[in-house]
Protein backbone atom coordinates (compact mmCIF):
# COMPACT_ATOMS: atom_id res chain seq x y z
CA UNK A 1 0.00 0.00 0.00
CA UNK A 2 2.78 2.20 0.24
CA UNK A 3 2.23 3.33 -3.24
CA UNK A 4 -1.72 3.97 -2.85
CA UNK A 5 -1.28 7.94 -2.22
CA UNK A 6 0.68 8.43 -5.09
CA UNK A 7 -1.17 6.41 -7.16
CA UNK A 8 -4.57 8.34 -6.13
CA UNK A 9 -3.00 11.48 -6.90
CA UNK A 10 -2.17 10.27 -10.57
CA UNK A 11 -5.80 9.00 -11.35
CA UNK A 12 -6.92 12.33 -9.47
CA UNK A 13 -5.10 14.30 -11.89
CA UNK A 14 -5.89 12.40 -14.94
CA UNK A 15 -9.36 12.85 -13.81
CA UNK A 16 -9.12 16.23 -13.34
CA UNK A 17 -7.18 17.00 -16.74
CA UNK A 18 -9.75 15.10 -18.66
CA UNK A 19 -12.75 16.69 -16.90
CA UNK A 20 -12.15 19.85 -18.10
CA UNK A 21 -14.05 21.35 -20.47
CA UNK A 22 -11.84 22.64 -23.40
CA UNK A 23 -13.78 24.49 -26.06
CA UNK A 24 -17.12 24.39 -27.51
CA UNK A 25 -17.93 25.09 -31.14
CA UNK A 26 -21.34 26.33 -31.82
CA UNK A 27 -23.07 23.55 -34.69
CA UNK A 28 -25.95 22.94 -35.66
CA UNK A 29 -28.74 21.43 -33.84
CA UNK A 30 -30.81 18.45 -34.93
CA UNK A 31 -33.63 16.83 -32.82
CA UNK A 32 -34.69 13.33 -32.33
CA UNK A 33 -37.93 12.45 -30.47
CA UNK A 34 -38.69 9.13 -28.94
CA UNK A 35 -42.57 8.16 -28.14
CA UNK A 36 -44.19 5.21 -27.81
CA UNK A 37 -40.27 3.40 -28.74
CA UNK A 38 -40.21 5.24 -31.58
CA UNK A 39 -38.25 7.83 -33.58
CA UNK A 40 -39.15 10.87 -34.88
CA UNK A 41 -38.18 11.67 -37.41
CA UNK A 42 -37.12 8.05 -38.36
CA UNK A 43 -34.97 10.25 -40.95
CA UNK A 44 -32.77 12.72 -39.91
CA UNK A 45 -30.69 14.29 -42.87
CA UNK A 46 -27.92 16.48 -42.12
CA UNK A 47 -25.18 18.49 -44.51
CA UNK A 48 -22.09 16.45 -45.09
CA UNK A 49 -18.46 17.60 -43.83
CA UNK A 50 -20.13 19.49 -40.92
CA UNK A 51 -19.51 18.88 -37.12
CA UNK A 52 -23.40 18.81 -35.91
CA UNK A 53 -24.97 18.64 -32.03
CA UNK A 54 -27.74 15.91 -31.64
CA UNK A 55 -30.81 16.81 -29.42
CA UNK A 56 -32.78 13.42 -28.58
CA UNK A 57 -35.65 14.10 -26.36
CA UNK A 58 -37.70 10.53 -24.48
CA UNK A 59 -41.30 11.22 -24.03
CA UNK A 60 -41.38 7.84 -22.68
CA UNK A 61 -41.24 7.09 -19.17
CA UNK A 62 -39.11 4.00 -19.65
CA UNK A 63 -35.57 5.04 -20.42
CA UNK A 64 -34.13 3.97 -24.25
CA UNK A 65 -30.17 3.83 -25.32
CA UNK A 66 -29.53 5.55 -28.68
CA UNK A 67 -26.98 3.10 -30.04
CA UNK A 68 -25.44 3.62 -33.62
CA UNK A 69 -22.45 1.17 -34.68
CA UNK A 70 -21.61 3.74 -37.97
CA UNK A 71 -21.99 6.43 -36.31
CA UNK A 72 -20.05 5.12 -33.03
CA UNK A 73 -22.13 6.61 -30.52
CA UNK A 74 -23.83 5.13 -27.97
CA UNK A 75 -26.16 7.06 -25.74
CA UNK A 76 -28.83 6.58 -22.50
CA UNK A 77 -32.10 8.89 -22.73
CA UNK A 78 -33.67 8.54 -19.22
CA UNK A 79 -37.56 8.23 -19.20
CA UNK A 80 -38.78 11.81 -20.09
CA UNK A 81 -35.25 13.18 -20.38
CA UNK A 82 -33.32 14.98 -22.58
CA UNK A 83 -29.43 14.54 -24.01
CA UNK A 84 -27.60 16.25 -25.89
CA UNK A 85 -25.01 14.36 -28.08
CA UNK A 86 -21.89 15.69 -30.93
CA UNK A 87 -21.64 14.43 -33.68
CA UNK A 88 -18.37 14.82 -36.22
CA UNK A 89 -18.43 15.75 -39.31
CA UNK A 90 -19.51 12.77 -42.02
CA UNK A 91 -19.35 11.76 -45.32
CA UNK A 92 -22.56 11.13 -47.09
CA UNK A 93 -24.22 7.81 -46.91
CA UNK A 94 -26.78 6.46 -44.22
CA UNK A 95 -26.24 5.96 -41.19
CA UNK A 96 -28.48 3.66 -39.65
CA UNK A 97 -29.21 4.06 -35.58
CA UNK A 98 -31.69 2.11 -33.01
CA UNK A 99 -33.18 1.89 -29.25
CA UNK A 100 -31.02 -0.80 -27.79
CA UNK A 101 -33.35 -1.06 -25.25
CA UNK A 102 -36.62 -1.52 -27.80
CA UNK A 103 -34.63 -2.76 -30.84
CA UNK A 104 -37.69 -3.98 -32.87
CA UNK A 105 -39.19 -1.02 -32.88
CA UNK A 106 -37.23 1.81 -32.20
CA UNK A 107 -35.25 2.21 -36.04
CA UNK A 108 -33.96 5.41 -37.70
CA UNK A 109 -31.51 6.50 -39.68
CA UNK A 110 -29.12 9.87 -40.51
CA UNK A 111 -28.86 10.78 -44.16
CA UNK A 112 -25.86 12.78 -44.67
CA UNK A 113 -26.43 15.18 -48.01
CA UNK B 1 -36.72 -12.67 -22.87
CA UNK B 2 -34.08 -13.55 -25.38
CA UNK B 3 -33.73 -9.58 -25.65
CA UNK B 4 -32.44 -9.27 -22.28
CA UNK B 5 -30.31 -11.87 -22.16
CA UNK B 6 -29.02 -10.61 -25.51
CA UNK B 7 -28.09 -7.35 -23.90
CA UNK B 8 -27.13 -8.79 -20.70
CA UNK B 9 -24.79 -11.16 -22.41
CA UNK B 10 -23.41 -7.70 -24.51
CA UNK B 11 -22.92 -5.97 -20.99
CA UNK B 12 -21.46 -8.96 -19.06
CA UNK B 13 -18.98 -9.99 -21.40
CA UNK B 14 -16.90 -6.75 -20.64
CA UNK B 15 -17.22 -7.31 -17.25
CA UNK B 16 -16.06 -11.21 -17.66
CA UNK B 17 -13.62 -10.61 -19.84
CA UNK B 18 -11.65 -7.79 -17.66
CA UNK B 19 -11.83 -10.40 -14.68
CA UNK B 20 -10.60 -12.97 -16.42
CA UNK B 21 -7.47 -11.37 -17.78
CA UNK B 22 -6.97 -10.08 -14.30
CA UNK B 23 -6.73 -13.54 -12.83
CA UNK B 24 -4.70 -15.14 -15.17
CA UNK B 25 -2.03 -11.80 -14.07
CA UNK B 26 -2.30 -12.37 -10.68
CA UNK B 27 -1.73 -16.58 -10.50
CA UNK B 28 -0.71 -17.60 -7.02
CA UNK B 29 -2.70 -14.75 -5.47
CA UNK B 30 -4.58 -16.24 -2.31
CA UNK B 31 -8.37 -14.96 -2.12
CA UNK B 32 -8.33 -13.90 -5.56
CA UNK B 33 -11.98 -14.87 -5.89
CA UNK B 34 -12.87 -13.30 -2.96
CA UNK B 35 -11.30 -10.05 -4.02
CA UNK B 36 -13.55 -10.11 -7.11
CA UNK B 37 -16.98 -11.43 -5.88
CA UNK B 38 -16.19 -8.17 -3.61
CA UNK B 39 -15.63 -5.93 -6.43
CA UNK B 40 -18.48 -7.60 -8.53
CA UNK B 41 -20.31 -6.81 -5.17
CA UNK B 42 -19.39 -3.11 -5.23
CA UNK B 43 -19.43 -2.35 -8.38
CA UNK B 44 -23.04 -3.87 -9.10
CA UNK B 45 -24.21 -2.09 -5.83
CA UNK B 46 -22.80 1.28 -7.14
CA UNK B 47 -24.49 0.39 -10.40
CA UNK B 48 -27.91 0.29 -9.21
CA UNK B 49 -27.65 3.79 -7.32
CA UNK B 50 -26.25 5.37 -10.64
CA UNK B 51 -28.68 3.98 -12.32
CA UNK B 52 -31.45 5.33 -9.52
CA UNK B 53 -29.87 8.62 -10.47
CA UNK B 54 -29.42 8.51 -13.96
CA UNK B 55 -32.16 10.84 -14.77
CA UNK B 56 -30.18 13.89 -12.70
CA UNK B 57 -26.96 12.35 -14.02
CA UNK B 58 -28.06 12.64 -17.37
CA UNK B 59 -29.63 16.23 -17.45
CA UNK B 60 -26.12 17.93 -16.36
CA UNK B 61 -23.75 19.25 -18.18
CA UNK B 62 -26.23 20.02 -20.62
CA UNK B 63 -27.37 16.53 -21.29
CA UNK B 64 -23.63 14.90 -21.27
CA UNK B 65 -23.21 14.40 -17.81
CA UNK B 66 -23.50 10.66 -18.20
CA UNK B 67 -20.51 10.74 -21.40
CA UNK B 68 -18.49 12.80 -18.67
CA UNK B 69 -18.64 10.46 -15.93
CA UNK B 70 -18.67 7.30 -18.37
CA UNK B 71 -14.98 8.88 -19.19
CA UNK B 72 -14.38 9.77 -15.41
CA UNK B 73 -15.07 5.77 -14.58
CA UNK B 74 -12.90 4.81 -17.90
CA UNK B 75 -9.86 7.00 -16.81
CA UNK B 76 -9.97 6.24 -13.49
CA UNK B 77 -9.69 2.56 -14.30
CA UNK B 78 -7.29 3.53 -16.89
CA UNK B 79 -4.91 4.80 -14.18
CA UNK B 80 -5.49 1.92 -11.68
CA UNK B 81 -4.61 -0.81 -14.78
CA UNK B 82 -1.44 1.18 -15.68
CA UNK B 83 -0.44 1.23 -12.08
CA UNK B 84 -1.26 -2.93 -11.68
CA UNK B 85 0.77 -3.42 -14.69
CA UNK B 86 3.49 -1.51 -14.27
CA UNK B 87 3.67 -2.88 -10.38
CA UNK B 88 3.43 -6.33 -11.47
CA UNK B 89 6.87 -5.78 -13.68
CA UNK B 90 8.15 -3.86 -11.25
CA UNK B 91 7.93 -6.58 -8.66
CA UNK B 92 7.79 -9.67 -11.12
CA UNK B 93 10.77 -11.04 -10.25
CA UNK B 94 10.74 -10.48 -6.59
CA UNK B 95 7.33 -11.94 -6.97
CA UNK B 96 7.79 -15.19 -8.67
CA UNK B 97 10.68 -16.11 -6.17
CA UNK B 98 8.67 -15.52 -3.07
CA UNK B 99 5.55 -17.65 -4.69
CA UNK B 100 7.89 -20.44 -4.50
CA UNK B 101 9.14 -20.16 -2.16
CA UNK B 102 6.96 -19.15 0.92
CA UNK B 103 3.42 -19.20 -0.73
CA UNK B 104 1.11 -16.62 -1.32
CA UNK B 105 -0.11 -14.56 0.93
CA UNK B 106 2.95 -12.32 1.22
CA UNK B 107 2.01 -11.73 -2.27
CA UNK B 108 -1.53 -11.02 -1.34
CA UNK B 109 -0.45 -8.81 1.78
CA UNK B 110 1.70 -6.19 -0.51
CA UNK B 111 0.27 -6.06 -4.33
CA UNK B 112 -2.91 -3.62 -3.45
CA UNK B 113 -5.90 -6.00 -2.83
CA UNK B 114 -7.97 -2.70 -3.14
CA UNK B 115 -6.49 -1.98 -6.58
CA UNK B 116 -7.82 -5.11 -7.97
CA UNK B 117 -11.48 -4.94 -5.91
CA UNK B 118 -11.48 -1.39 -7.87
CA UNK B 119 -10.93 -2.46 -11.29
CA UNK B 120 -13.54 -4.66 -10.79
CA UNK B 121 -15.83 -2.52 -9.35
CA UNK B 122 -15.29 -0.15 -12.31
CA UNK B 123 -15.96 -2.11 -14.49
CA UNK B 124 -19.01 -4.03 -13.18
CA UNK B 125 -19.90 -0.20 -12.44
CA UNK B 126 -20.93 1.23 -15.89
CA UNK B 127 -22.06 -1.79 -17.36
CA UNK B 128 -23.76 -3.03 -14.35
CA UNK B 129 -25.88 0.17 -14.41
CA UNK B 130 -26.77 0.11 -18.26
CA UNK B 131 -28.15 -3.65 -17.40
CA UNK B 132 -30.21 -2.56 -14.38
CA UNK B 133 -31.36 0.59 -16.57
CA UNK B 134 -32.22 -2.11 -19.35
CA UNK B 135 -34.55 -4.37 -17.25
CA UNK B 136 -36.04 -1.85 -15.02
CA UNK B 137 -37.71 -0.46 -18.14
CA UNK B 138 -38.82 -3.36 -19.71
CA UNK B 139 -40.23 -3.78 -16.61
CA UNK B 140 -41.71 -0.55 -16.17
CA UNK B 141 -43.45 -0.48 -19.40
CA UNK B 142 -44.54 -4.01 -18.82
CA UNK B 143 -43.51 -5.64 -21.66
CA UNK B 144 -42.17 -8.50 -19.86
CA UNK B 145 -42.71 -10.90 -16.00
CA UNK B 146 -40.32 -11.14 -13.73
CA UNK B 147 -39.65 -14.83 -14.02
CA UNK B 148 -38.91 -13.89 -18.18
CA UNK B 149 -36.16 -11.06 -16.94
CA UNK B 150 -34.76 -13.55 -14.25
CA UNK B 151 -34.28 -16.02 -17.32
CA UNK B 152 -32.90 -13.88 -19.66
CA UNK B 153 -30.61 -12.02 -16.98
CA UNK B 154 -29.12 -15.37 -16.27
CA UNK B 155 -28.72 -16.59 -19.31
CA UNK B 156 -27.05 -13.62 -20.69
CA UNK B 157 -24.65 -13.71 -17.85
CA UNK B 158 -23.59 -16.82 -17.98
CA UNK B 159 -23.14 -16.49 -21.79
CA UNK B 160 -20.60 -14.09 -20.65
CA UNK B 161 -19.10 -15.83 -17.74
CA UNK B 162 -18.41 -18.61 -20.27
CA UNK B 163 -16.54 -16.77 -23.12
CA UNK B 164 -14.36 -14.99 -19.54
CA UNK B 165 -13.71 -18.50 -18.65
CA UNK B 166 -13.03 -19.68 -21.76
CA UNK B 167 -10.57 -16.95 -22.36
CA UNK B 168 -8.90 -17.84 -18.71
CA UNK B 169 -8.10 -21.16 -19.56
CA UNK B 170 -7.37 -20.97 -22.85
CA UNK B 171 -4.55 -17.83 -21.58
CA UNK B 172 -3.67 -20.83 -18.67
CA UNK B 173 -3.31 -23.20 -21.34
CA UNK B 174 -1.71 -21.60 -24.25
CA UNK B 175 0.91 -18.94 -22.23
CA UNK B 176 1.74 -21.23 -19.55
CA UNK B 177 5.80 -20.34 -19.88
CA UNK B 178 5.51 -17.06 -20.31
CA UNK B 179 2.12 -16.17 -18.74
CA UNK B 180 2.96 -12.78 -17.22
CA UNK B 181 4.37 -11.03 -20.17
CA UNK B 182 1.50 -11.98 -21.83
CA UNK B 183 -1.29 -11.10 -19.82
CA UNK B 184 0.77 -7.86 -18.98
CA UNK B 185 0.68 -6.89 -22.56
CA UNK B 186 -2.78 -8.39 -23.08
CA UNK B 187 -3.54 -5.63 -19.95
CA UNK B 188 -1.94 -2.85 -21.89
CA UNK B 189 -3.61 -3.24 -25.17
CA UNK B 190 -7.26 -3.45 -22.97
CA UNK B 191 -6.31 -0.52 -20.90
CA UNK B 192 -5.48 1.84 -24.24
CA UNK B 193 -8.70 1.01 -25.08
CA UNK B 194 -10.51 1.70 -22.36
CA UNK B 195 -8.53 5.52 -22.53
CA UNK B 196 -9.89 5.93 -26.43
CA UNK B 197 -13.38 4.88 -25.08
CA UNK B 198 -13.40 7.46 -22.79
CA UNK B 199 -11.64 9.78 -25.41
CA UNK B 200 -14.83 9.06 -27.65
CA UNK B 201 -16.98 9.54 -24.63
CA UNK B 202 -15.82 12.85 -24.23
CA UNK B 203 -15.77 13.58 -28.00
CA UNK B 204 -19.64 12.73 -27.88
CA UNK B 205 -19.69 14.99 -24.92
CA UNK B 206 -17.94 17.74 -26.93
CA UNK B 207 -15.25 18.50 -24.40
CA UNK B 208 -12.58 17.06 -26.64
CA UNK B 209 -12.37 17.74 -30.51
CA UNK B 210 -12.24 14.74 -32.70
CA UNK B 211 -9.35 15.64 -34.70
CA UNK B 212 -9.83 13.48 -37.62
CA UNK B 213 -13.88 12.34 -37.84
CA UNK B 214 -12.65 8.92 -39.27
CA UNK B 215 -9.07 7.41 -39.12
CA UNK B 216 -10.00 4.24 -41.15
CA UNK B 217 -12.88 1.81 -41.50
CA UNK B 218 -12.54 -1.46 -41.30
CA UNK B 219 -16.10 -2.11 -40.46
CA UNK B 220 -16.55 -4.70 -43.79
CA UNK B 221 -13.52 -6.73 -41.86
CA UNK B 222 -14.71 -7.20 -38.20
CA UNK B 223 -18.34 -4.92 -37.51
CA UNK B 224 -18.15 -3.10 -34.30
CA UNK B 225 -21.71 -5.09 -33.34
CA UNK B 226 -20.23 -8.93 -34.20
CA UNK B 227 -19.27 -10.57 -31.22
CA UNK B 228 -16.19 -10.84 -32.23
CA UNK B 229 -15.41 -7.38 -32.57
CA UNK B 230 -17.29 -6.71 -29.61
CA UNK B 231 -14.68 -9.34 -28.05
CA UNK B 232 -12.02 -7.99 -29.63
CA UNK B 233 -13.66 -3.92 -28.27
CA UNK B 234 -13.15 -5.44 -24.83
CA UNK B 235 -9.91 -6.76 -25.35
CA UNK B 236 -7.72 -4.68 -27.54
CA UNK B 237 -10.54 -1.76 -27.58
CA UNK B 238 -11.44 -2.35 -31.30
CA UNK B 239 -13.05 0.06 -33.10
CA UNK B 240 -14.07 -0.29 -37.22
CA UNK B 241 -13.83 3.28 -37.67
CA UNK B 242 -12.09 5.24 -34.91
CA UNK B 243 -11.15 9.29 -34.48
CA UNK B 244 -8.05 10.72 -34.59
CA UNK B 245 -8.48 11.69 -30.93
CA UNK B 246 -8.94 7.92 -29.90
CA UNK B 247 -6.20 7.03 -31.60
CA UNK B 248 -3.80 9.50 -30.31
CA UNK B 249 -5.10 8.52 -26.84
CA UNK B 250 -4.68 4.67 -27.54
CA UNK B 251 -1.18 5.25 -28.86
CA UNK B 252 0.08 7.10 -26.00
CA UNK B 253 -1.46 4.03 -23.04
CA UNK B 254 0.97 1.89 -25.44
CA UNK B 255 3.49 4.21 -25.99
CA UNK B 256 3.79 5.25 -22.17
CA UNK B 257 3.41 2.12 -19.70
CA UNK B 258 5.77 0.08 -21.55
CA UNK B 259 8.36 2.86 -21.11
CA UNK B 260 7.48 2.68 -16.95
CA UNK B 261 7.34 -0.93 -17.30
CA UNK B 262 11.08 -1.32 -18.76
CA UNK B 263 12.45 1.95 -17.71
CA UNK B 264 14.98 2.00 -20.14
CA UNK B 265 16.89 5.04 -18.53
CA UNK B 266 17.69 2.64 -15.39
CA UNK B 267 20.20 1.12 -17.17
CA UNK B 268 20.90 -2.82 -18.33
CA UNK B 269 18.46 -4.18 -15.79
CA UNK B 270 15.46 -2.46 -17.00
CA UNK B 271 15.08 -3.73 -19.95
CA UNK B 272 15.69 -7.53 -19.93
CA UNK B 273 12.37 -9.57 -19.35
CA UNK B 274 12.18 -11.47 -15.87
CA UNK B 275 14.97 -14.12 -16.42
CA UNK B 276 13.52 -17.43 -15.88
CA UNK B 277 15.57 -19.12 -13.01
Amino acid sequence: MRFSSRMLSFCLLLGMMTMAPLAKAEAPTYTLEIKDHTFSPATLTVPADTPWTLIIKNHDKTPEEFESETLSREKIIPGGGQVRVKMGALKPGTYPFMGEFNPDKAKGQVVVK
Amino acid sequence: MLSIATIVFREFLEIALIISLVMAATQGLQGRINIILLGLGIGFLGAGIIAFFTDTLAASVEGTGQDIFNAGVLFVAVGFLSWTVIWMKHHAKHLSQRIHKVGSDIVAGETSVWVLITIVALASLREGAEIVLFTYGMMASGQVTWPAVFTGASLGALGGTVVGVMLYLGLLRAARKHLFAITSWLLVFLTAGMAAHGASYLIAADVLPDLVPQMWNTSHLISGDSLAGEILGVLIGYTPHPSGMEVLFYMAVVGVIPLLMYRPWEGKGGLSKSSPS
